[in-house]
């Protein structure tokens, strides 16, 4: 994935130094949208990625917003 | 000063401010390849990442002349938001780093290398608001002519023509000034002040001299005709005669 991006970048440079202008903003934005898309991957692949799990803030959210609902 | 003037003297600074960019990002860069390459700290995913939004940033503007400056200024931008995004998250991970995996990597003058990203994305975004703030949008037909900073002579005329629009500004100052009819009405005043004075200094100092003009000697003017003008007439003189130059041939003088 990685090396699909860094080609769309450099696709990108090369076309918009002969091509039209709108292919190479064309590829820089699939270069862009395929770096965020990685990105989100990797934040939140549970086995690969570089999620947080061990931060548990549902579990510290959970019982404050059960304690609301009830009504005592 | 003319406005293609303002407008070349604004992409020079603007061609100045991104050369200043691309070479501080371009060191960053050569600082996290030694660190790969010399330290032998492999980069994970989201450096990567980082690398691809710097690059995004890094190939602004000159690199795509074919291209409006408007859209190379808004994808750096983008480009620069994505920075920020990614270097945020994992200056999150460095903070709080997975349980067995703690974060390796060598810290560059205490701080590790995603919170220096955080830190490089907030000053180019700054320094885009900056410089748009500063020099205005950026005109499309910058980008059609070669950069300034490849033209010294152009960039030379430019700066020579600044310095002459500050000078033109200057004069143009003073003489506003000299135009205030009050001013010019005292210094009037004063310089016939300074004249009435001297002449009274004068007359005290040798009362029975005599005025080269005698209208101003209190005599009775005498009255107009031609060649009796005291200013003009020539006292000593012989009265010229027809062809008395010729006498002495063509070329010298009629005095003898």
């Amino acid at each position: 994935m990685m090396v699909i991006i860094f080609a769309t970048m450099l696709l990108a440079l090369v076309i918009a130094r002969s091509s039209p202008s709108w292919i190479g903003i064309l590829l820089l934005l699939v270069s862009l949208a395929l770096s965020f898309g990685l990105f989100l991957f990797e934040i939140y692949s549970p086995e690969y990625g570089f999620r947080m799990p061990w931060l548990q803030v549902q579990i510290d959210v959970a019982p404050f917003i059960s304690q609301l609902q009830s009504p005592a | 000063m003319t406005r293609s003037t303002d407008t070349s003297l604004s992409s020079m600074l603007n061609d100045l401010f991104l050369l200043a960019m691309i070479l501080v990002i371009a060191g960053i860069l050569t600082v996290a390849m030694i660190l790969q390459y010399r330290g032998g700290e492999i980069p994970c995913p989201l450096c990567l990442l980082r690398r691809v939004a710097m690059f995004g940033v890094f190939r602004h503007h000159r690199a795509f002349p074919a291209w409006s400056v408007r859209h190379n200024t808004g994808l750096s931008m983008l480009f620069a938001l994505f920075l920020l995004i990614v270097a945020a998250r994992q200056t999150l991970l460095d903070v709080y780093p997975r349980p067995g995996h703690d974060y390796v990597g060598s810290a560059v003058f205490g701080l590790h290398m995603p919170v220096w990203s955080v830190i490089i994305a907030v000053a180019i975004l700054i320094a885009f608001a900056v410089k748009l703030a500063v020099l205005g949008e950026p005109q499309d037909d910058d980008a059609k002519s070669s950069p300034t900073l490849l033209r010294p002579r152009r960039m030379a005329e430019l700066l020579c023509d600044r310095a002459l629009h500050d000078q033109f500004r200057f004069s143009n100052r003073a003489m506003r000034f000299w135009r205030m009819p009050y001013l010019r009405i005292q210094i009037a005043v004063t310089a016939r002040a300074v004249n009435s004075i001297r002449h009274r200094v004068s007359f005290c100092i040798s009362p029975g001299a005599e005025s080269p003009r005698p209208d101003r000697a209190g005599a009775a003017c005498p009255s107009r005709s031609p060649g009796n003008c005291p200013r003009t007439i020539r006292h000593g003189c012989r009265p010229r005669r027809r062809a008395c130059g010729s006498r002495y041939g063509r070329g010298t003088s009629d005095h003898g």
